[in-house]
């Protein structure tokens, strides 16, 4: 990463500006739990292998996570300095920090190995932190590259080739061992790794759940990833006059924004208020900026397509209803039902864990997915869960925080 | 993280790292002391004890601080006195600390009104531990002085004889004495510390000054029942008369120094040791900022010295003194003036520097089409500008 001369100077300004607070709350919350005023005070002392160094000790994907942790929730949002209108630029710093090529010292190896499956940021922060200390890690990859939803998914607005870049560059080393095309139930069994490894890492993170209704299989009707992998190609296929997104969460509104790359209009359909939406304020804002038009209180019933190759969305109307526990619940309104006409629909409808892959290798589920103690330890001895399969789906961050949790306990256990 | 460059042999003791607290509140209290030596500090200076420390008269509030433009502490006045734990109690904490860190430096502090008293002290800590003895011959407050009103420091014969007593009581074990750059001369008191027998000097207290008035009531600060006194100022604004000090002892008397007094950062540190400091010792930094800062101390001198290719931390003691001259022994021709170069990268027409040349300077600095230039034939080459820029776009250059 090259900055600038002014760069460099409101780098060094903001650094200094750190008040270096004890027990800081940005430091709190930060999921990896980076010493945020030390690695700060180390850049405006000019001390940038120290730096370097903190950052990636508690977060190998820092230059990642310095571009797509939601940060106005988490570490900047908490920032003291926030109290008085203009906290720490944290992913600034957090960046600069990353953008150095200072090498973490790995332990010799020590005559342990661990198989991980999934080589999203789950896995390969898991990875890491077991070869720093000395555990051998083999990961096995069903597709053939690294990074998970990150490297295809994510919209190139939001996330630099040169960010994952550093960061793989400082994982992939000779030590660490990875297989690709092997598919945890199809051609990779749990019984094989537990044979051969001291223990097993799931890391394979979720699958796009469509939703159960007639006519999701119709030409131009996308799953959410599916739809974001494509948007990601020079030159996307256009998909015509009106888009119609699915869904509230931060998903759908990266849709809704790179739906306009290949249509005319956007539109989101949520089934409750916007008061509900999972998506945070500055996304909704962002979507609201790029022009996407909201629409809430409606789930769609059916999709239907005519002979011209336009989409007819049905949907009815919801009222919210209070409950104990959670957020209000919509009921469908009777016969308020009401179609909307498109040329292209996108089901950001949330993503699930894949029961059968589980249930298959003899781990216990529930409800929410299979059973893990605080230890993300599943029902099987030494076969834990890391990142998105165990929590439902959150961030990068949270992954590399359950992976510290379980490494670290692995590391325990050896 | 490991820092393997930052060991030093001192006086013939090991110091993990050359950074060691100073005598303040810090090292007054034996819990406070665990604390810091368990986060890396190479040892301590225990807080300055006397026979008969627990009438010693503690006024509050005994500290004022002036701050720079974002808050952060820059100067530092305080009241305070001695410790007012009795001699057997600090006895009993370099004692545990020793069992508790065999590795660990420890250093009492002492002050005496006589011989006897200088000698009790010397003896009793010895044999409970002490690596080393500190004499503290320049408290601006206290004037426990054999010479009333003065500091023993402040005389190079009182400097000598109570010196020689010290190191008469303490034998082979090290003794330091810590004295104060407000005299005429600090080489003549350096040079008395050696005659007397002593093994180092510690440069220096903090320095005696009136930290400020209240300007509401008129009153002096700190203001204590109405009234103010003078304080020992002290952090980083008297870095400059540390490093004066430093370095007129190291050139003009060969005797081993420990620096202390406006140490901040690892960089501060580095400065005190190239005028010739072999141990760094800090005081408000680490009441400031906590114990804590040890780690980025060390990992900051390391990781310089990493950069730099020195072998050790030896390699950079005085190394500034064979260029430190007075200013008549400087060679040098009118054509050597240097010229001031605007950086436009880096510039941000803020033109503090513009007005600033202007009205201090030599009107040198001219603006066209929004961009700042230097007048090649006005620039002096002064350099007054550089320290204007808020920036730092502005270097002096050759001509
Ligand atoms: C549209 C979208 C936007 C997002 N935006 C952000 C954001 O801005 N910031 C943020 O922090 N997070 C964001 N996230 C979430 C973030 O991407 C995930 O939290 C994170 O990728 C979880 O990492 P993981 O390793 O658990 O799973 P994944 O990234 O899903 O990686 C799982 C890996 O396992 C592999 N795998 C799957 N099944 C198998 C199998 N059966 N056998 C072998 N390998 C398998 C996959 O190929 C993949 O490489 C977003 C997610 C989406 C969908
Ligand atoms: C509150 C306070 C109390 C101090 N008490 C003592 C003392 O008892 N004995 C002593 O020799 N120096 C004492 N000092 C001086 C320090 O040891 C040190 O020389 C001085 O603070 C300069 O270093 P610094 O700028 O790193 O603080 C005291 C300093 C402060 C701020
Ligand atoms: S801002 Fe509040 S917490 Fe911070 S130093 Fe001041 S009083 Fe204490
Ligand atoms: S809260 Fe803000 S000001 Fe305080 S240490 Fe963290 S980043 Fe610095
Ligand atoms: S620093 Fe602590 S002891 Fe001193 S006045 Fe403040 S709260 Fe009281």
């Amino acid at each position: 990463m090259k900055y600038t001369e002014k760069e460099l100077i409101n780098i060094k300004n903001e650094a200094k500006r750190c008040l270096y607070c004890y027990d800081a709350p940005c430091i709190k919350a930060c999921p990896a739990k980076i010493n945020i005023p030390e690695f700060i005070k180390a850049i405006a002392e000019d001390n940038n292998k120290r730096a370097t160094l903190l950052v990636y000790e508690e977060n190998p994907l820092s230059a990642i996570c310095s571009e797509i942790c939601p940060t106005d929730e988490l570490c900047r949002g908490s920032c003291n300095l926030g109290k008085l209108g203009k906290p720490i630029n944290i992913p600034l710093l957090q960046n600069y920090a990353a953008s150095f090529k200072y090498a973490t010292i790995h332990n010799k190896y020590i005559g342990r190995k661990v198989a991980i499956v999934g080589a999203g940021p789950g896995g390969l922060a898991a990875a890491e932190f077991l070869l720093r200390a000395g555990i051998g890690v083999k990961i096995f990859e069903k597709e053939n590259h690294i990074g998970g939803i990150i490297d295809t998914i994510l919209p190139k607005e939001r996330i630099t080739e040169e960010a994952k870049k550093r960061d793989f560059e400082r994982i992939l080393k000779k030590e660490l061992k990875i297989e690709y095309n092997k598919a945890f139930g199809k051609n990779l069994f749990l019984k094989d790794l537990i044979k051969e490894y001291d223990a097993v890492i799931i890391a394979t993170g979720l699958y796009q759940k469509g939703i159960s209704i007639k006519g999701t299989g119709h030409k131009n009707v996308f799953l959410v990833n599916d739809f974001l992998h494509l948007n990601r190609l020079s030159r996307p296929k256009k998909l015509g006059h009106h888009i119609v997104v699915i869904g509230g969460g931060a998903a759908a509104i990266d849709c809704a924004i790179q739906a306009f790359k290949v249509g005319k209009k956007v539109s989101i359909y949520y089934r409750r208020s916007r008061a509900e939406m999972p998506a945070t304020k500055e996304e909704l804002e962002n979507a609201d900026n790029t022009g996407v038009s909201f629409n809430y209180l409606a789930s769609p019933i059916q999709i239907n397509r005519n002979n011209q190759g336009d989409l007819f969305v049905e949907f009815i109307e919801n009222k919210l209803v209070k409950v104990t526990l959670g957020r209000p619940k919509p009921i469908p309104i009777k016969d308020s039902n009401f179609k909307v006409k498109c040329s292209a629909v996108v089901l950001a409808t949330g993503q699930g864990y894949d029961k059968k892959i589980f249930q298959k290798m003899g781990i216990v589920l529930d409800n929410n997915g299979p059973v893990v103690g605080d230890d993300y330890q599943t029902s099987i001895d030494n076969v834990y869960l890391v990142g998105d399969v165990v929590n439902g789906g959150a961030t990068a961050v949270e992954a590399v925080k359950i992976a510290k949790m379980v490494t670290k306990l692995i590391k325990a256990e050896m | 993280m490991i820092f393997d460059k930052v060991k030093i042999n001192f006086l013939g003791c090991e110091f993990e790292n050359p950074f060691i607290l100073a005598a303040t509140p810090s090292t007054d209290d034996s819990d406070m002391l665990v604390e810091a030596l368990y986060a890396g500090w190479a040892g301590a200076i225990l807080k300055t004890t006397a026979v008969g420390s627990s009438s010693v008269d503690l006024k509050y509030p005994m500290m004022y601080a002036i701050k720079d433009n974002s808050g952060n502490m820059m100067t530092l006045g305080n009241i305070d006195l001695i410790s007012e734990h009795p001699l057997i109690e600090v006895a009993r904490v370099v004692k545990k600390l020793k069992s508790k860190f065999p590795s660990k430096i420890i250093i009492p502090s002492i002050m005496g009104r006589n011989k006897k008293e200088w000698q009790l002290l010397t003896k009793t800590l010895i044999k409970s531990g002490a690596d080393m003895i500190e004499c503290s011959f320049s408290c601006p407050q206290g004037n426990i002085g054999e010479d009333p009103g003065r500091m023993l420091a402040q005389s190079a014969k009182a400097t000598e004889i109570a010196t020689s007593w010290v190191k008469e009581a303490a034998k082979d074990i090290p003794v330091l004495i810590k004295i104060t750059p407000q005299v005429t001369d600090i080489t003549e008191i350096a040079a008395a510390v050696k005659k007397g027998g002593g093994d180092a000097v510690v440069v220096t207290n903090s320095v005696l000054g009136l930290i400020g008035i209240d300007i509401e009531t008129g009153k002096p600060l700190p203001t204590v029942n109405g009234y103010g006194s003078y304080a020992g100022i002290t952090g980083p604004s008297v870095k400059p008369i540390t490093l004066k000090s430093i370095s007129q002892v190291a050139k003009g008397v060969g005797i081993p120094i420990l620096g202390v007094g406006g140490v901040s950062n690892y960089k501060d540190a580095i400065e005190l040791m190239m005028a010739g400091a072999s141990i760094v010792q800090i005081g408000t930094a680490a009441m400031y900022n906590g114990f804590r800062i040890i780690d980025s101390l060390n990992d900051g001198l390391n990781n310089y010295l990493l950069r730099k290719r020195f072998k050790n931390v030896n390699e950079i003691i005085g190394k500034a003194l064979p260029f430190l001259v007075g200013l008549d022994e400087i060679e040098y021709k009118k054509e050597d003036a240097p010229i001031a170069k605007i950086n436009q990268d880096k510039c941000i027409q803020c033109n503090k520097c513009y007005i600033a040349c202007y009205d201090g300077g030599h009107q040198a600095i001219f603006i066209e089409n929004d961009k700042l230039d230097v007048d090649k034939e006005k620039c002096v080459g002064c350099g007054f500008c550089t320290g204007v820029c808020p920036v730092d776009a502005i270097t002096l250059k050759k001509r």
